[in-house]
């Protein structure tokens, strides 16, 4: 699988905590070797399984998940300093704002507050933006804890 | 560039030289320095909507001076962004960048536009003294030696460095700096440049902005289709190489090209603590914190605008100044001189240029106006505003806005007609299309609202909340129905939150000075032709004519004293002059609290006073003007009407 924080793949039957532990057994959760990122495993759990089951979804052939370097700044805590490594998906006047403030990849930002509105740090100069900007964000991922 | 070319550069008097920038780098105050007229100069960014013209006196010689609204890049997003960048296309003498010294990464992003686009400037390092108290040290030698452009340190709330930056605007350089790109991107600019017109601007720089996504001017340049397809299949391969936009990997260059530049020039001195003023900004856009502070600023502006003006002020004005000395002194002096009846009855009657016009122009309406406006220029230049977009930004998407709409809306309160134009620094049509829609029909206008607040305590608390509560629910419910019709698509909340500052006192006395003045000259000439008009009506019998035709409207619908038909008329020319006849009708005791109330909702709602019809025609069209006149209208009444018919049925009795 691929983590969902720091999109590091791994094969999350082989973790070691799952063979080794001797709560291994019984654990539902999975922990990313590289970040330390917990998701539960839902196979592992009664409700997850039935609901997967039960709503089946649509049958989607092996989506094109795109390589986009780092992680969404929205997965990253507020007042940590990060590097941004790319602009992920946005359409050029959008791009010509952000870049006319100085925030493009190679330039260290810091994530002020997330409410009511995100406000990052670039620099001297602070800008106030939306969510779904945020997300298109792509930055090296911090320190795991 | 050759020498023969139609377009070539024009150095001649004429040219003049235009300053640019980024928003909210002290641009209007060092303009108000280099030629001694004074612009608005706020701490908002775009602020210096319309652009200033003065002269720079130097050796006898005079030189014209343009101000530009600021300009985050040279490629614009806003109209006003757009009127900028037009005046650098067209061909100045000199350009002089004003950079604010504390944030110079994004000054010089901005700069090494302009040494791209081959014209001659000089770079003012403004605010240094700001910069070096939190630890910035620039060495302007370094710099200029860097760009190849002479580099001035100013403080333009002082006049530092003024006379030094006088003079090198004598002697701009163009820069010598030059960025490369890599060989894809060198070859994209190199097939759009050849298709670039010849221009003051060089066709690489043509190119570059040409391919960053800007097609403004490629129309502005009367660019062929040829072009056009140059272009868009030059963006198609960079997009198709690179997985993004043109202007991404531009930008990017122009980044490390800055840092570049950065890392000779400055020095961090460390500065112990966050200061004050961040912390200050910090908690206006608090999540938590935020709330307080908003609920006191909006309950000081009421108590300044509301209770010291629209209530001290004007009894002290309109009750002691002209209802005990001016009018009855007027009212004598006229006697005595004048002998014909009808003149007389123009001067000091019922509806007398002195007794009305002059009255309510400068008794009521002034007073108002002038603690609005110093309010609001206290709120402008503190930097709180950008941090009440924060704010309220979720209210507004509820009307699909965001934000950002909240300037022209609150400055609304101020003026509908200055927020009219003001909503030019919105992205999108569609935006400045509802915003201007809903200042005219549901943001009252500080004369308007100052009146509307003395009136409205008389209705009680049950009175204020339902007039709240309808102006309110029409601004959303509106707002919403708005943004699902009209087409278009919402633009992105991206705001710089400048630092506060304390507003210097200087500025605030002479920009509510300067406004006053603006809006007095304005006013009283609007006053003086509705007073006559009315006066007229009045004389040949039409006011009772007009009164009997509306009473079905106004008395029979709306439940009001026909009377009132006289204030809505006026009310087409002024809101402010409207509800100002309404105040003096409630001060009668012509008015019960229901119908006050009715009344006040109605005038809320009411249309747009003709400068401010005016402006919509200006922004807009006439098409469009005919349009949001022809719904505030009708649904002002209907509202009013409706609410008339609920009170009654429910024996609803305010006050």
């Amino acid at each position: 699988m691929r983590c969902r924080l720091c999109g590091h793949r791994f094969d999350e039957t082989k973790l070691a905590c799952h063979s080794q532990c001797p709560l291994g057994k019984r654990c539902s959760l999975i922990c990313c070797p590289n970040c330390g990122y917990q998701v539960v495993d839902e196979s592992r759990t009664l409700l997850g399984r039935t609901l997967r089951r039960l709503l089946p979804g649509r049958p989607r052939g092996p989506r094109k998940v795109p390589e986009v370097p780092g992680v969404p700044l929205t997965h990253v805590p507020v007042a940590t300093e990060v590097r941004v490594v790319g602009l992920d998906g946005m359409p050029a006047p959008r791009l010509s704002r952000l870049t006319a403030f100085g925030l493009a990849p190679g330039c260290r930002l810091r994530v002020l507050q997330r409410k009511p509105v995100p406000v990052v740090r670039v620099g001297e100069t602070e800008i106030a933006l939306s969510e779904e900007i945020l997300g298109q964000i792509r930055v090296e991922p911090p320190e795991a804890a | 560039m050759n020498c023969h070319g139609e377009n070539a550069p024009t150095l001649e008097d004429g040219a003049p030289i235009v300053l640019v920038g980024n928003p909210n780098v002290g641009k209007s105050a060092l303009f108000g320095r280099l030629t001694g007229r004074y612009v608005t100069v706020a701490n908002y960014p775009g602020t210096t909507v319309e652009v200033a013209r003065g002269t720079l006196g130097r050796n006898g010689e005079r030189r014209p001076v343009v101000d530009t609204p600021g300009m985050h890049s040279t490629v614009p997003l806003t109209e006003d962004e757009r009127v900028a960048r037009d005046m650098l296309l067209d061909g100045p003498a000199a350009v002089v960048q004003v950079a604010d010294a504390k944030n110079l990464r994004r000054g010089l992003l901005l700069a090494l536009e302009l040494a791209e686009a081959r014209v001659p400037f000089v770079l003012a390092l403004n605010m240094s003294d700001e910069a070096q108290a939190s630890g910035i040290l620039i060495d302007p030698e370094a710099l200029s030696r860097e760009l190849g452009v002479p580099v001035v340190p100013t403080v333009a709330t002082t006049g530092g460095g003024v006379p030094e930056l006088e003079e090198q605007v004598g002697a701009p350089r163009i820069a010598s700096r030059t960025i490369g790109y890599d060989e894809q991107l060198e070859a994209a600019i190199a097939r759009v440049a050849a298709v670039m017109p010849a221009a003051t601007v060089s066709p690489r720089a043509l190119a570059i902005m040409a391919l960053s996504g800007d097609d403004g001017l490629l129309e502005r340049l009367a660019v062929n289709a040829a072009g056009h397809e140059a272009v868009a299949e030059a963006r198609r391969a960079i997009e198709r190489a690179t997985g993004a936009p043109a202007v991404y990997a531009l930008a990017r260059r122009r980044l490390e090209e800055a840092d570049t530049i950065l890392d000779k020039v400055l020095a961090r001195e460390s500065v112990s603590g966050a200061p004050l003023r961040d912390r200050i900004g910090r908690v206006c856009a608090h999540p938590v914190a935020g709330w307080p502070v908003l609920l006191t600023v909006l309950a000081g502006m009421f108590l300044f605008v509301g209770v010291l003006g629209a209530g001290k002020l004007v009894g002290l004005l309109e009750n002691d100044l002209f209802g005990r000395v001016v009018n009855p002194a007027a009212a004598r002096a006229v006697d005595a001189i004048v002998p014909v009846e009808a003149v007389r009855d123009f001067l000091v009657g019922r509806y007398g240029l002195i007794t009305m016009a002059l009255t309510y122009g400068l008794a009521i309406v002034m007073p108002i106006v002038a603690t609005f406006f110093l309010a609001f220029g206290v709120l402008e230049d503190s930097g709180y505003l950008p941090r009440l977009a924060v704010m309220l930004d979720r209210a507004f998407r509820v009307m699909g806005l965001n934000g950002r709409a909240v300037i022209p809306m609150i400055l609304g309160l101020g003026c509908d007609t200055m927020a009219t134009v003001t909503t030019r620094t919105l992205d999108s049509k569609k935006e400045r299309l509802q915003v201007t829609l809903l200042l005219a029909l549901a943001v009252p206008c500080s004369a308007q609202l100052g009146v509307i607040l003395g009136m409205i305590s008389s209705t009680g608390a049950v009175g204020i909340a339902i007039w709240s509560g309808v102006v309110a629910g029409t601004l959303l419910g509106v707002g919403w129905l708005a943004g699902r019709v009209l087409p278009g698509t919402r633009s992105d909340f991206i705001v710089e939150l400048p630092p506060m500052r304390v507003p210097s006192l200087r500025n605030i006395a002479v920009k509510t000075t300067a406004r006053l003045e603006w809006y007095l000259k304005e006013v009283i000439p609007v006053f003086v032709i509705g007073t006559a008009f009315l006066f007229a009506l009045d004389r040949f019998g039409l006011l009772g004519g007009i009164e009997r035709a509306l009473s079905p409207v106004v008395v029979g619908w709306l439940g009001l004293p026909s009377a009132a038909t006289g204030a809505m008329l006026i009310g087409f020319l002024r809101r402010d002059y409207g509800a100002a006849g309404l105040f003096a009708l409630a001060q009668a005791g012509m008015l019960s609290p229901n119908q006050i109330l009715v009344s006040l909702v109605v005038i809320t709602l009411f249309v747009p006073c003709i400068a401010n019809l005016m402006m919509i025609v200006k922004e807009h069209g006439r098409r469009t003007a005919a349009a949001v006149a022809a719904f505030v209208f009708p649904f002002a009444v209907v509202v009013g009407g409706l609410l008339n018919l609920i009170l009654k049925a429910l024996r609803v009795e305010v006050g």
